[in-house]
């Protein structure tokens, strides 16, 4: 009942005009971001949670949200009308939506997209509003050992997250805690790692480098892959007919359901589900043979998946402070930004700003559907925005956002050359997303293992020995195995769409 | 036959081994602050010191590989060898942007993000120099008015102009 009442004065708040007006901006801008080719929910936030930062917390991490809705849903019409897979998780929405668009039945598939997305959306949400305040009053109990222990499955989680090599995404993560140990240290004040350089002193801003990894890099490469506009394929109306939302109906549900109880894993991301929740629609289907071809079940499952997916990573993100894919990462360091700790204390100090932001999402959803389905072929038209008008105009909105959090000409300096690196990252494949988790959860991680060392006597036994933090430590190493699978079925499957010739991201 | 399949997984393993010297160095001069000789300020840097130098050492190791094993990755590898042309592109853009924070500094904002656009809009999007002209123009218009003018976010007015 309680959570209820929460819920509502959650509901008061973002629905005044001010916070409401940032809920359409965030889902217009994001929608708006995530439908440029190549630019995805990650970047797009990266890009954005600077100019955010004038903001409000409350009316930020609002405008936020509806930037990570509005890129997602963005992405969903670049894959049905360019077949461009913006994301993994796009990659399964492509496969029917792109021969719908070319059957010039582009329109319904985005309806019944938008409708999925919608319906998954607001499931994701109010598993959100019941589960997270549970997790989150479990995790009180919590002490250093268990911090450290969760921290741990923290690192677990960034290997699934990464998908590739195991070594080096191991080295990526240890190159985020280095970099998130430059500055001064915690129990002796000295500085670390400035060699007398004074910017130093005061460690790197978490803003510069995800911009410099995400927006600078994505131009670069960009840049290289000579990226142009593509042909559209045709649309019609968006309003689905009454045979695609029976044949729909069913599809949506259960992708919502996969994508959300798979999604409360941490580390189980967008892709998997979306992958899990076509193969699944396939062998219930009596046409089997329809899926590849054009089946709009084909769309609807999958992004009901990915959708309730990337709400239920509110969940951990929330309760546990841990963000279950790479744009709630940029996400959880937005909260940090505006002095908020995800994390089971979060709910307790800052319950009005969790409910109010959890309110708002009902919102964004909602607006999202009610402006963006009317709207399809003004984000059509922005499909054919050359890029090389976009890259420029991305990289001095980089260059604004990365000098605005602290009026720092050497973050800019930092954030190009994170770019860089960025890209050769990219180009010889070592995984950027453990580098940015291990950077954002380092100064955490570092502290709770102090103080639990210190509460051991110098002992680690500590941390196994009592039954929490030993749970967790269990729970890690069985999600390790779990995403390791579920990984590696994923990546098959994507072999197998790129042996079929689609460009994959 | 055992050979060399990749040069930048070496580089990068010869790296992280190297990174791992230098993190070790560090973890050691911290730990004359710190009271405790296993809890302090140099604990993490020396495990990360461990990890570095271990897991370098396996990329190392793993760089390489049978030559059954380096055709079956170079086949497997989608990565597409950029172009000259486009290499030499990208090499400009980067210089162009550390340029701009130089510029930023010595023009101030207003005639770097000008200056910087315009090259950008030439060296990206192929326009001709009117063209890129234009484009700059009403790219740093729009930009002074929304973060300078509307949102007051204070840049540097440059030094060439104190």
């Amino acid at each position: 009942m309680d959570t209820i009442q929460l819920l509502m004065d959650g509901f008061s708040s973002a629905l005044t005009l001010e916070n409401l007006l940032m809920a359409a901006v965030g889902a217009l801008v994001g929608t708006f971001v995530g439908v440029l080719p190549g630019l995805g929910p990650t970047s797009a936030i990266a890009i954005l949670l600077p100019l955010t930062g004038v903001l409000e917390p409350t009316q930020g991490i609002i405008m936020l949200a509806g930037i990570y809705y509005g890129a997602m849903y963005g992405g969903s019409t670049t894959a049905i009308l360019l077949n461009i897979p913006g994301e993994l998780s796009s990659v399964p929405t492509c496969l029917d939506g792109y021969p719908l668009a070319k059957k010039g039945k582009g329109g319904p598939a985005l309806g019944i997209s938008a409708l999925a997305s919608f319906g998954a959306g607001v499931l994701g949400v109010i598993g959100l509003v019941f589960f997270a305040p549970i997790l989150a009053d479990q995790a009180l109990k919590f002490g250093p050992p268990e911090y450290f222990a969760l921290m741990l499955l923290a690192l677990t989680l960034m290997v699934s997250l990464s998908g590739g090599s195991l070594i080096k995404s191991f080295l990526m993560g240890a190159f985020g805690y280095t970099l998130a140990l430059v500055g001064l240290g915690p129990s002796s004040g000295m500085p670390r790692f400035d060699y007398g350089v004074s910017q130093l002193m005061g460690g790197f801003d978490m803003i510069s480098i995800i911009i410099g990894l995400f927006a600078v890099t994505e131009v670069l490469k960009g840049i290289e892959e000579r990226r142009a506009g593509a042909v559209i394929a045709k649309t019609g109306s968006v309003y689905p007919g009454k045979e695609d939302l029976k044949k729909s109906a069913a599809p949506m549900l259960r992708g919502g359901l996969v994508g959300f109880f798979l999604g409360l894993l941490p580390g189980c991301s967008a892709a998997i589900t979306a992958f899990l929740a076509y193969d699944l629609e396939k062998k219930v289907s009596r046409q089997p043979e329809k899926f590849g071809n054009g089946a709009i079940e084909g769309v609807a499952a999958p992004e009901a998946a990915n959708n309730a997916t990337s709400s239920a990573g509110f969940i951990p993100l929330f309760s546990l402070g841990i963000p279950s894919s790479p744009p709630l990462a940029i996400l959880l360091a937005g909260l940090m930004i505006y002095g908020l700790t995800p994390g089971p204390v979060l709910f307790e100090q800052h319950a009005p700003f969790v409910w109010t932001v959890i309110a708002s999402m009902f919102v964004g959803n909602a607006m999202l559907l009610v402006l963006n389905l009317p709207m399809v072929w003004v984000w059509v038209k922005l499909t054919r925005v050359p890029y090389g008008i976009m890259a420029p105009i991305i990289l001095m909105f980089c260059t604004i956002g990365a000098y605005s959090v602290r009026n720092s000409m050497f973050d800019v300096l930092v954030a190009f050359l994170f770019g860089g690196l960025g890209y050769l990252f990219h180009k010889y494949k070592w995984p950027v997303v453990p580098l940015v988790l291990c950077f954002i959860l380092g100064p955490m991680l570092e502290e709770s293992f102090i103080h639990t060392m210190a509460m051991g006597a110098g002992d680690i036994s500590i941390v196994w020995s009592r039954p929490i933090s030993l749970v967790l430590l269990i729970a890690a190493a069985a999600l390790l195995v779990i995403s390791i699978l579920l990984n590696r079925r994923t990546n098959q499957r994507v072999k197998e769409e790129r042996e079929r010739g689609m460009d994959v991201a | 036959m055992i050979r060399l399949r990749n040069l930048p997984d070496l580089i990068g393993a010869l790296l992280c081994i190297g990174l791992g010297f230098i993190v070790s160095g560090e973890a050691y001069r911290l730990q004359s602050y710190s009271g405790s000789t296993y809890v302090g300020d140099h604990t993490l840097p020396f495990i990360l010191a461990i990890v570095f130098i271990a897991l370098g050492a396996a990329l190392l190791f793993q760089s390489f590989r049978s030559r059954k094993a380096e055709g079956e990755a170079a086949a497997e590898d989608p990565e597409s060898a950029a172009g000259n042309s486009e290499r030499s592109r990208l090499i400009f853009c980067f210089v162009t942007l550390f340029l701009y924070v130089w510029l930023l500094d010595w023009l101030g904002y207003v005639l770097a993000t000008l200056l910087t656009s315009l090259v950008l809009f030439r060296l990206i999007g192929f326009y001709r120099w009117l063209t890129s002209l234009f484009f700059s123009i009403v790219l740093t218009g729009c930009l002074y008015a929304v973060f300078i003018v509307w949102l007051q976010i204070t840049f540097s007015s440059g030094s060439l102009f104190d």
